[in-house]
């Protein structure tokens, strides 16, 4: 494995954010998947070396990261779920300013800017200041960052916030066309960014590691188990305290509802092929069961 | 009910940083330290060496007039940014889209404050009532003679300074550096008016109206007493004559003039709810200037982001690159401000190397409080823009860290070149390396001080009472330029404490010793 985490648990005073997880990256992509509060950021900003364990170790390549972070970040690219930029800087400059950062030289750093603008469809904002950026436009700057040193591990967190559906597949296919021989964690909520990309997924819920899998396998556990059903619409509350409803939509003849169970939730409900939500929905539902 | 709910959470989000403790353990020690004992060798109030015994009546009055020296500069910092805290927690979106009006949400601010203000003088005052116990001069507590005072003095001025946070808040322009020199102005000017005209209706802080009151006090006992009273540090050798004093007497037309002050706190209210713009301009306010929104033209192929893949290898620089880091932090500082702000610089680094000034230098220096924003943002900046974890992920925070030092002497010579033209020219090598010592001072505390509080307000603060009483005013030690007397050899120690303090705090954070979140 390029990348191990042994064992690792961090801790904010009394509470657990991270218990005990261990699991390892290879080159590719590898999607991180778990529900809000699950550790994915805390993970995540422990490899980018922004946090330190509380106990445990990450090892990249066999040395400890946190004993020369240093040498990591030489590699690293981050690109975190919550960043800001200057505004009064343009692309250029902010560029320029995080080259100096990660100890790049300033010649060769200055043709990857130029092509990275180019491939974010940044050229043409180049000289304006970045506080006239809309969301998508800093989001895509923020992008680049993480790419300027050609990084071998690449760690984004929640990448496509703001960017609309066109730039969404783009970045998708640019995450794919650079994956192969670098090693990419991907975490977001939006499962299919991860079924188009990643060919194994991480779980996490609670702090804990639910599970290492790909798609096909996530996919395949909760066959049998994804039902289609319409129910009335007074009863749709029911419904949603018995069993996990992964979609519902109010037609004339009732609310025509999508659910996760083992058991057959109604007994006109249909079974489904499940799609990678549904079985993200399976898998940490059943859990929590 | 909706109202005292509201006042309720604003209280209690304003109460629970840990600036409102700092603040309120200040007052209670302040409390103590503001009634001397007959032994402790100093005194807080002058008045030709006399005092009036510890009863409620002097105590009550003093507690009234303290708080204007001791309260009001760092309520207002404290405060000043409650309605630009909405905007930047992104809960000011929310707030717009609920049907609370403009006047009904800055009143409630403005009453939020005024009632942290309130709990800190309140406190203030207590403490001074245990000191009248413990000196035990008069054990007797007359509630009055420290309860009138509170309502008909500190009331007043507390309703105005608590619509003043408020109004800087919202009114263009004032959120930054330019606001907080202007709220020292005022305060001086306040100040100076209070104790020059006593008895006038402008005296919002009615010192003046107090320390005539004592004076005739005093005078019945000792009649040879200068006319004149003041506040301050005084040491005092050997014990203190005192005498009885039987408290402030009120009349109509001093009352009527408290009511003037509320009003014009409540101008001040309605005039900020017209001011606020309901958080429409996020951007604008959050950035601290508004940028012209670019357009993109939508012409993306679908192919463009999938050749990243043949993008061209990057080198990696054989040691730091602090060059470019400090020529990053100098484009940050120095771009994106007004073409009158490099106008004025421009000019007044020529006039301050050639213009001759009858008042002495002192004037000139004053051009060391244009860069004052700039150099206030450099220890906070990362926190302000939320780019601290791309950094952190980057590059060493001590390396970064000195490279905005570097980055702000730079700057600070730059302002002063005119002034280091000017020694030259005049063969002042002593004036010269103790104008320096101050140029190298000032940048080293402002990073230091944003590095530590997170924010450019201790540093403002600090800064323009520094460089009234310092370079302005001449008080001895304070003179960090060093126009009226050299304090060369102080200033380098100093920037070298802070310099040291800075730099251990960025290396502590980061090996993760102080969370840095």
């Amino acid at each position: 494995m390029m990348l191990s985490i042994n064992q690792v648990t961090k801790k904010y005073g009394s509470k657990t954010a991270l218990d005990n997880v261990s699991f390892g990256f290879d080159c590719g992509v590898t999607g991180l998947l778990g529900p809000n509060g699950a550790g994915k950021s805390t993970l995540m900003r422990m490899i980018a070396t922004v946090e330190k364990p509380s106990s445990g170790t990450i090892t990249w390549k066999g040395a400890d990261i946190s004993k020369n972070p240093k040498q990591l970040r030489r590699i690293l690219g981050y690109l975190p779920q919550d960043f800001g930029v200057y505004p009064n800087m343009n692309p250029v400059e902010f560029l320029e300013y995080m080259a100096a950062m990660k100890g790049l030289n300033l010649r060769s750093a200055k043709k990857r800017i130029d092509e990275l603008l180019e491939t974010l469809h940044l050229s043409e904002a180049r000289k304006r200041m970045l506080g006239g950026f809309s969301g998508g436009m800093r989001q895509r700057v923020g992008i680049a960052q993480a790419l300027l040193n050609d990084p071998e591990l690449l760690i984004v967190d929640e990448p496509t916030v703001g960017l609309d559906p066109e730039e969404r597949i783009q970045f998708r296919n640019l995450l794919s066309s650079i994956s192969g021989n670098r090693v990419i964690i991907l975490s977001t909520h939006i499962v299919s960014d991860i079924e188009s990309i990643a060919p194994g997924i991480v779980m996490l819920s609670d702090g804990r590691l639910l599970g290492r899998t790909t798609p096909e396998q996530l996919i395949g556990q909760a066959e049998g188990s994804v039902w289609n059903c319409v129910v009335p619409a007074d009863k749709l509350g029911e419904m949603q305290g018995r069993f996990p409803v992964s979609s519902a939509v109010q037609k004339t003849d009732g609310v025509h509802i999508r659910v996760v169970s083992v058991k057959q939730p109604t007994l006109n409900a249909e079974n489904a092929a499940p799609s990678l939500e549904d079985a993200y929905l399976f898998a940490t539902s059943e859990r929590s069961a | 009910m909706p109202a005292i709910a509201h006042q309720k959470y604003n209280l209690i989000r304003q109460t629970r940083g840990y600036r409102f403790l700092g603040l309120l353990a200040a007052a209670v020690f302040l409390g103590f330290l503001c009634v001397p004992g007959a032994t402790d060798g100093y005194e807080i109030f002058y008045m030709g060496g006399v005092r009036g015994i510890y009863n409620s009546a002097w105590l009550g009055a003093m507690a009234a007039c303290l708080p204007v020296i001791l309260l009001w500069l760092p309520g207002f910092y404290l405060l000043r940014s409650q309605v630009s805290e909405d905007r930047r927690l992104k809960i000011g979106q929310i707030i717009a889209a609920t049907p609370i009006s403009r006047l009904r949400y800055i009143s409630g601010k403005v009453f939020g404050n005024f009632l942290v203000l309130m709990s800190l003088d309140i406190l203030f005052t207590a403490a001074v009532v245990v000191m009248q116990l413990i000196r035990g001069e008069v054990m007797r507590i007359n509630l009055a003679g420290y309860l009138e005072p509170l309502l008909f003095i500190t009331v007043p001025h507390m309703m105005v300074l608590a619509a003043l946070t408020v109004f800087f808040d919202v009114m263009p322009g004032m959120g930054g550096a330019f606001g907080n020199i202007l709220i020292f102005m005022i305060w001086v000017s306040l100040t100076t008016l209070s104790v020059a005209i006593p008895g006038n209706a402008m005296d919002l802080f009615s010192m003046g109206f107090i320390l005539d009151q004592m004076l005739v006090g005093a005078r019945t006992v000792f009649p040879s007493l200068p006319d004149a009273a003041s506040f301050g540090y005084y040491k005092v050798q050997g014990n203190i004559s005192t005498f009885h004093w039987s408290g402030i007497s009120w009349d109509t037309g001093f009352l009527a003039s408290r009511l003037l002050w509320i009003g014009v706190a409540l101008l001040l209210v309605v005039l900020s709810a017209v001011l606020f713009d309901r958080f429409r301009s996020t951007r604008k306010l959050k950035e601290g200037k508004s940028y012209r929104l670019v357009k993109e033209a939508k012409s993306h192929t679908s192919a463009g982001m999938s050749r990243a893949g043949r993008l061209s290898p990057v080198k990696h620089a054989a040691g730091i690159n602090l060059p470019g880091l400090v020529r990053g932090e100098l484009i940050i500082a120095l771009s994106g401000h007004s073409a009158w702000w490099y106008l004025s610089v421009f000019a007044c680094i020529v006039l301050s190397a050639f213009t001759t000034s009858g008042e002495g230098e002192k004037w000139i220096a004053l051009i060391m409080l244009l860069p004052m924003a700039v150099w206030s943002q450099m220890g906070c900046r990362e926190k302000q823009y939320s780019t601290t974890d791309m950094i952190l992920s980057s590059c060493s925070l001590s390396v970064k860290w000195m490279a905005a030092w570097i980055s702000g002497i730079l700057i600070s010579l730059l302002m002063s070149s005119g002034m280091i033209l000017r020694f030259y020219l005049h063969g002042n090598a002593a004036g010269l390396i103790a104008w320096i010592a101050g140029a190298v001072f000032v940048p080293s505390l402002a990073l230091t001080l944003g590095s530590l509080c997170g924010n450019r307000k201790a540093f403002e603060g600090l800064y323009i009472a520094l460089f009234y009483f310092g370079p302005i005013n001449g008080m001895p030690g304070l003179d960090f330029f060093g126009l009226v007397e050299h304090n060369t050899m102080l200033y380098l120690m100093l920037t070298t404490a802070l310099v040291a303090a800075g730099y251990t705090v960025q290396a502590m954070k980061e090996k993760r010793i102080l969370l840095t979140h």
